[in-house]
């Protein structure tokens, strides 16, 4: 019990150290001003002057940089994320996330299953066959994929499966009925899933192949169990273990490859929301977006600890 | 066992080392280790002092609080009659030229990276000659060690355990110390090679005239080479005595169970069988003599009252409310 | 060891004799040395090698029309603007190493600094440091490098630091823990009996040994950013002058130059890819051989 209060006191810290730092980069090296106002806060015109003036009093600009980051944290908690202003009407931001980050999260979704599908049957048959000639092929492909980098491999699955073959469509339509959204997203999450499952396999075979040696394992084949249920009931279930751990650590990189993909499939996500707003310099657009995916990324760790520890054998024994 | 007091300090002119009341303790969660409690020793010049006791009775925590690392929580080390455990770090750095030491590990004591010349010469190059050694004398010291000089540029996984003991020792010769303190230096090694590693040790304290602290947890390998020997049960002094007076007529219940441990030796008392019982938690270790859970020879007074150290003549010292001594009871 | 009764003792070499495959680098390591030195040299030197022009229209001669399929003439293709595919690729390693070259440099230096002086000194220093690489690691990479190219320009310079940015807290965590691993060893301590300082320890004692497994990772770590660079290009963030990999391949990714010209992008792919697991098998044999290494002594 003490852990799981440490755990979570650690990630409540390290949410905030994580949104104070990038709110502090933001409002240090940007121009707050510049983000509520863009280009018009240049304006040195009387009437620019005062709209300049009563944005300084209505985002209270003035205060020092700690008040202002707590102001926007208890926004933030509300779900307020201010507004887009570079966007005609000034929508909130919160409105673009709500739009955008369900996509993404999909997409990350349907990336680690594939991810997780290929790689367990996939080490599942190399590693009871140490060095035969399907495990060397195996491992040559995991170096050959994982030194692949995610836009190469959208370009090329892109270029075969999508242009030659025209098994999928080359871009995304939002409004697209549901069976077809979801073929459109088979394509970018294959894109995103396979380096992955190449890291996994590649754990896991190593996992178990040295599990297959211990001795509980020698202890079942001798009892005559046949080898699929060995394979399945004894030496799969404590390979997991580790294997959960990697996939927490691997979304943060799977987060990043996603909003890459999502711009090579013209994904409207989070990715893309993103770099519009960087090229518009959109401030608190790029502010939110970062925070809420850093957050994300703290929390899946978080969730994969904690299922670890109610999982680990160590704990169960 | 539990002895505190210090009765068995000299007053010889020619101490170089006199440890008074030291404690060392490690703050750990639930707790803290009593590694070492109120030990007291001395060490004369020329003299070889033995430390003897099972493993974790705080031997090498004892010596490593010696040369303050680290430092101990409280008590005092003299360095001719310099208080180290006060001494600021730059004027420690000083002093410890003088105060060298062999660690039990002929691996971990050499930096893999590095080559054997290197290793041996690094002293030099931290002070220059302070003596008898230069780098242009390198190879004659390798040599005096027992290492051919030819092998300078090797490193040191190319060399065997006891080899490497040898590369200690002359890395710790190079700065013409004062006092070595060996902690087990030979406990790694093959016996055959341990005797090689003993007698070059011997030989190198009369060719340069260095003091000995030498640790073991095996009294067979301390009888021949120390002049005094200590023995040490859970961080205190059970006895203190010349060492073949130790031999011939050990006092403390807890040395003549060590003594019949040897193999071949015979014990005069049915009593001294081999040790029975847990070692108490140095965490919360037991109240007055610290022996008490496994003396064969415990009273109620044991239990309660922890014994001072005092002489039972011819410089031999005892920290035990009945010592197993003719005559006196 | 065999030892004589003079007390001098013969060495027996370890390894010397027998050949034990963890030991040796093999030939797949030397063949990715070898590609990864031809492509910077190859890099470093373009403008004085024999290709084309990497800007002109139609290649030097200016007769190359565009879109035109690999050939011997140009032999990876023309572009859509009739430029030489093949010298746009080799100019584009110029840009992509070097931002590789200083991010690695930068994650070594600051991250391995940080990293050897935590492990070494523990304590409060030690806790503050491995704080600030937890909440590095909290952000998804590539989302730190888009927040820090977003604040400040997009220069070479600005580029290279950023992504060396990303590799402090890996590079980091690698040198903690091997320089804790080693600063228990006798050898350190025997340092300060000695009379060591601090700095000479960490310099003359702690480097030499945590040197080894950081230049694996920094092989890896170049890999990693020169990746990073072009998913940073693909999201138009990449460094705004001069092309680079990342761009290249952008370029030939535009659904139309992909259907018609699959070359345009697939040239850059091919020598991004070979470079990428070129540094990835190298880094990964010299690690395999650290650790024969350390688990023989
Ligand atoms: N850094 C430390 N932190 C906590 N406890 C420690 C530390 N160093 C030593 N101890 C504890 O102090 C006690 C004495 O240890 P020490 O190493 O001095 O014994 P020793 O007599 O040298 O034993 P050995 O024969 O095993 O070398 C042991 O209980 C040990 O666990
Ligand atoms: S007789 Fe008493 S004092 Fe002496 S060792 Fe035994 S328990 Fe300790
Ligand atoms: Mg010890």
């Amino acid at each position: 019990m003490g852990r799981v209060v440490r755990r979570t006191g650690f990630a409540i810290i390290l949410l905030l150290t994580v949104s104070a730092l990038t709110f502090g980069a933001m409002n240090l090296l940007g121009d707050p001003l510049f983000n509520i106002l863009g280009p018009a806060a240049a304006d040195t015109t009387p009437a620019g002057v005062e709209r300049i003036e009563a944005a300084r009093a209505e985002y209270h600009l003035d205060d020092p940089l700690p008040v202002r980051y707590l102001r926007w944290l208890g926004d933030l908690v509300q779900g307020d994320l201010g507004v887009q202003f570079s966007s005609a009407g000034q929508p909130p931001v919160a409105d673009l996330v709500v739009e955008r980050l369900p996509r993404t999260a999909v997409l990350l979704v349907l990336a680690q299953l594939m991810a997780t599908v290929i790689a367990i049957p996939w080490a599942l048959l190399a590693a009871p066959r140490v060095d035969s000639w399907f495990d060397r092929l195996s491992t040559v492909s995991t170096f050959l994929v994982v030194a692949l980098p995610n836009f190469a491999l959208g370009v090329l699955l892109k270029y075969v499966f999508a242009i030659r073959l025209g098994w999928f469509p080359q871009t995304y339509t939002a409004d697209a009925p549901l069976p077809d959204r979801f073929h459109q997203l088979l394509l970018p999450a294959l894109t995103i899933a396979l380096p992955a499952a190449a890291v996994y396999q590649r754990l896991l075979r190593d996992d178990l192949v040295s599990t297959l040696q211990e001795e509980f394992i020698l202890m079942a084949r001798s009892k005559g169990l046949s080898r699929a249920r060995i394979l399945f009931r004894h030496a799969l279930r404590p390979s997991l273990f580790s294997f959960v751990t990697v996939f927490g650590l691997t979304t943060g990189a799977l987060i990043g490859g996603s909003l890459v993909v999502e711009n090579i499939f013209r994904i409207p996500g989070l990715g893309s929301a993103i770099v519009e707003a960087v090229v518009r310099e959109d401030f608190p657009v790029v502010l939110a977006i970062v925070v809420v995916v850093a957050s994300v990324f703290i929390v899946v760790n978080f969730v994969v600890d904690a299922v670890y520890a109610v999982i680990d054998p160590r704990i169960r024994r | 066992m539990a002895g505190s007091g210090t009765a068995h300090l000299r007053d010889d002119p020619n101490v170089l080392v006199r440890v008074e009341h030291m404690v060392v303790e490690f703050p750990i969660s639930g707790g803290r280790v009593h590694a070492v409690s109120d030990v007291s020793f001395d060490l004369v010049e020329g003299e070889t002092l033995g430390i003897v006791g099972e493993s974790g009775c705080g031997k090498s925590t004892t010596a490593r609080a010696v040369i303050q690392m680290p430092r101990p929580t409280s008590g005092n080390v003299f360095f001719r009659g310099t208080d180290l455990t006060t001494l600021p770090s730059e004027a420690l750095r000083q002093v410890r030229p003088d105060l060298q030491m062999i660690f039990q590990d002929p691996i971990s004591s050499l930096n893999p990276r590095r080559t054997v010349r290197d290793i041996i010469a690094e002293g030099l190059r931290v002070w220059g000659s302070r003596g008898t050694w230069t780098p242009e004398r390198i190879d004659e010291l390798m040599a005096a060690v027992g290492i051919d000089p030819r092998y300078g540029e090797r490193k040191p996984h190319q060399f065997s355990g006891g080899q490497c003991q040898r590369i200690s020792i002359a890395r710790a010769l190079v700065l013409d110390p004062k006092v070595i303190i060996c902690d087990e230096p030979v406990s790694a090694l093959d016996v055959s090679v341990q005797a090689q590693i003993l007698n070059l040790l011997e030989d190198m304290k009369e060719r340069y005239g260095v003091s000995l602290m030498f640790i073991s947890h095996d009294l067979s390998v301390v009888k021949n080479i120390s002049d005094r020997v200590m023995v040490m049960y859970m961080g205190k002094v059970c006895e203190v005595a010349g060492s073949d007076d130790l031999f011939a007529r050990p006092a403390h219940p807890y040395t003549r169970a060590l003594m019949a441990a040897i193999p071949g030796r015979h014990s005069d008392d049915d009593d001294d069988g081999v040790l029975e019982g847990e070692l108490p938690s140095a965490i919360d270790p037991p109240t007055g003599c610290r022996f008490h859970t496994r003396c064969p020879h415990s009273q109620q007074i044991c239990k309660t009252t922890e014994p001072e150290i005092r002489g039972i003549g011819d410089g031999h010292f005892v920290a035990c409310h009945f010592p197993q001594v003719a005559g006196v009871e | 060891m065999t030892s004589t009764d003079t007390g001098t003792v013969t060495v027996t070499e370890v390894g010397a004799s027998t050949p034990d495959p963890g030991t040796r680098l093999g030939r797949l390591f030397w063949v990715s040395v070898a590609w990864i030195v031809i492509v910077t040299v190859a890099a470093a030197l373009a403008p004085w090698l024999p290709i084309d022009d990497p800007d002109a229209i139609g290649g030097d001669s200016g007769l190359d029309t565009a879109l035109t399929a690999p050939s011997w003439n140009a032999w990876f293709g023309t572009d859509t603007l009739a430029r030489d595919v093949f010298a746009r690729t080799v100019h584009g390693a110029r840009v992509s190493l070097v931002v590789g070259l200083v991010a690695i440099v930068l994650g070594l230096a600051v991250g391995g600094t940080l990293g050897i002086l935590a492990g070494y000194v523990r304590g409060a220093f030690d806790r503050v440091v491995t704080f600030l690489f937890v909440v590095l690691l909290s952000f998804p990479s590539l989302v730190l490098a888009i927040l820090i190219t977003s604040l400040l320009d997009r220069g070479l310079v600005t580029i290279a630091v950023t992504l060396g940015v990303l590799g402090i807290a890996p590079v980091g965590r690698v040198a903690r823990s091997a320089t804790i691993q080693y600063a228990e060893r006798d050898f350190v301590r025997a340092a300060r009996m000695i009379g060591s300082s601090h700095r000479r320890i960490i310099v003359r004692e702690l480097l030499p040994n945590v040197a080894a497994p950081m230049g694996s990772l920094a092989l890896l770590g170049m890999a990693l950013a020169i990746v990073a660079e072009g998913g940073l290009a693909f999201l138009g963030l990449s460094v705004s002058e001069g092309s680079t990999w990342g761009k290249l391949i952008l370029d030939g990714s535009q659904t139309q130059t992909l259907t018609d010209a699959p070359w345009v992008a697939f040239a850059p792919i091919a020598m991004l890819f070979m470079t990428v697991l070129a540094l990835n098998l190298a880094g990964d044999r010299l690690r395999r051989l650290g650790d024969v290494r350390t688990s023989a002594i």
